[in-house]
């Protein structure tokens, strides 16, 4: 194993710590998940350091190895063991001190983040957080760039606070309530 | 989908900047045209400032120093200077002699491990680890434990746990025993299944850590799982998948 990819991936991942968790926290909606899945994903990062391509982005390969852990591991074991996804509406917990002045507030955006479908939330982050193109989005989802488009758009709507309307989209992730 | 719908895409990709440039002429000439249309952009548009917030709040509220403790938990391994190791290994090896072939054993261990390890919570997993290596199947005795109800209540009652073979039975493993041993002066007991060929070990040690949610760590090509409540660090460990330990942890730490 090449030691200079192990000590760059070591070395790199304190810094991603904070995105990682709200990748984390936005795709389980529960803080407990989330600092197990932060974990999860640098323990793997630790053992798969090698295949890690020197010189590009580490935040997008952590994000991919993240992604992966959640829905090929912890998200079938806890709707196996019949924890289910929890729901982020009441996790997604806002301090009211960052009350901001706009139309809509964060506070109101983020408990409407909480009630949206997980795929929603998760192109949201990716896309208007973290800067993901619709193209990186949908090869990183293994979705077609339409999808993108109207999860996103489905997103906008009901952060908007227009109800969301029934589609094929609905039945991905979990919608609460 | 309804033309509504269409145009809503069109109107959010234009706000991404993900529309085509052909796409963009026609829009533009159609919002110039179109009040509702250039409402309907502002709706849309209107949620990415408080978005934009609500991202900002989410990464203020990460729980620093709790994500930085387990990822030091994470790297650690590496960080163990090499001579402390091995010297912990020789203590660790004259002690798994002494254990062995019983299923219900007292034992004295003192850890070679430098004085100012000692004050670390991490230290004992990780001499545990080390000891770990030396186990196989056959280590925890051959055969499900026959330690009685009483015993386990008496070793439970040393680390300040309430245990009986119930709360101790987990689905697909074989119980083999219990062993008292001590670290640094600490009572230290240690259960020990075996998953088929693979042996696992449950420790609960009576050191007044302060209180920890359930942590996972690679130990010495371990997978241990760890936790700490009411004074008492407790920690499953083996060599099966992630999930699995995580599982057996969560398990235990329900019962106990």
């Amino acid at each position: 194993m090449s030691a200079s990819r192990q000590d760059e991936v070591r070395s790199g991942l304190e810094g991603q710590l904070a995105r990682l968790w709200r990748y984390a926290l936005t795709l389980s909606g529960a803080r407990d998940v989330a600092d197990d899945l932060v974990q999860a994903t640098c323990l793997r990062a630790i053992e798969r350091a090698h295949q890690f391509q020197s010189g590009s982005r580490l935040d997008r390969w952590l994000f991919s190895i993240l992604r992966s852990i959640w829905f090929n591991e912890i998200r079938s074991r806890r709707i196996r063991t019949g924890e289910g996804t929890l729901d982020a509406g009441e996790t997604l917990t806002f301090d009211g001190a960052h009350e901001i002045e706009t139309n809509i507030s964060a506070a109101q955006v983020l408990r409407a983040l909480g009630r949206l479908p997980q795929a929603q939330r998760e192109a949201v982050l990716l896309v208007y957080a973290e800067g993901y193109s619709y193209r990186e989005a949908a090869e990183l989802f293994g979705v077609p760039i339409g999808t993108i488009m109207s999860r996103l758009a489905a997103a906008r709507r009901a952060l908007a606070g227009e109800p969301q309307r029934p589609g094929k989209e609905m039945s991905e992730g979990k919608t609460t309530r | 989908m309804n033309e509504a719908d269409d145009d809503d895409l069109r109107l959010v990709a234009f706000l991404d900047g993900e529309i085509s440039e052909a796409e963009g002429i026609e829009l533009n000439r159609r919002l110039a045209a179109d009040p509702s249309l250039r409402r309907r952009l502002e709706e849309l548009r209107s949620v990415d400032a408080p978005l934009r917030d609500a991202f900002a709040v989410m990464l203020e509220d990460t729980p620093m120093p709790r994500l930085r403790a387990s990822l030091e938990g994470v790297v650690a391994p590496r960080a163990a200077p090499a001579k402390h190791y091995a010297l912990r290994w020789a203590a660790a090896a004259t002690f798994a002699v002494l254990l062995f072939g019983a299923g219900f054993v007292v034992a004295r261990f003192t850890a070679a491990a430098p004085s100012a390890e000692v004050a670390s919570s991490e230290s004992w997993r990780q001499t545990v680890a080390e000891y770990m290596s030396l186990y196989t199947s056959e280590s925890f005795g051959a055969a499900e434990a026959t330690t009685s109800n009483r015993e386990f209540e008496t070793l439970g009652q040393r680390v300040g746990v309430t245990l009986d073979r119930e709360r101790l039975s987990l689905a697909g493993l074989s119980l083999r025993g219990a062993e008292l041993l001590q670290f640094h002066g600490a009572p230290l007991l240690q259960i020990g299944y075996v998953d088929e060929a693979t042996p696992v070990a449950f420790c609960v040690l009576r050191d007044n850590e302060v209180d920890a949610s359930l942590t996972t760590a690679s130990r010495e090509g371990f997978v241990a799982a760890s936790w700490a409540k009411d004074g008492r660090s407790f920690m499953v460990i083996g060599k099966l998948p992630q999930d699995r330990i995580v599982a057996l942890a969560r398990t235990l730490q329900d019962r106990i």
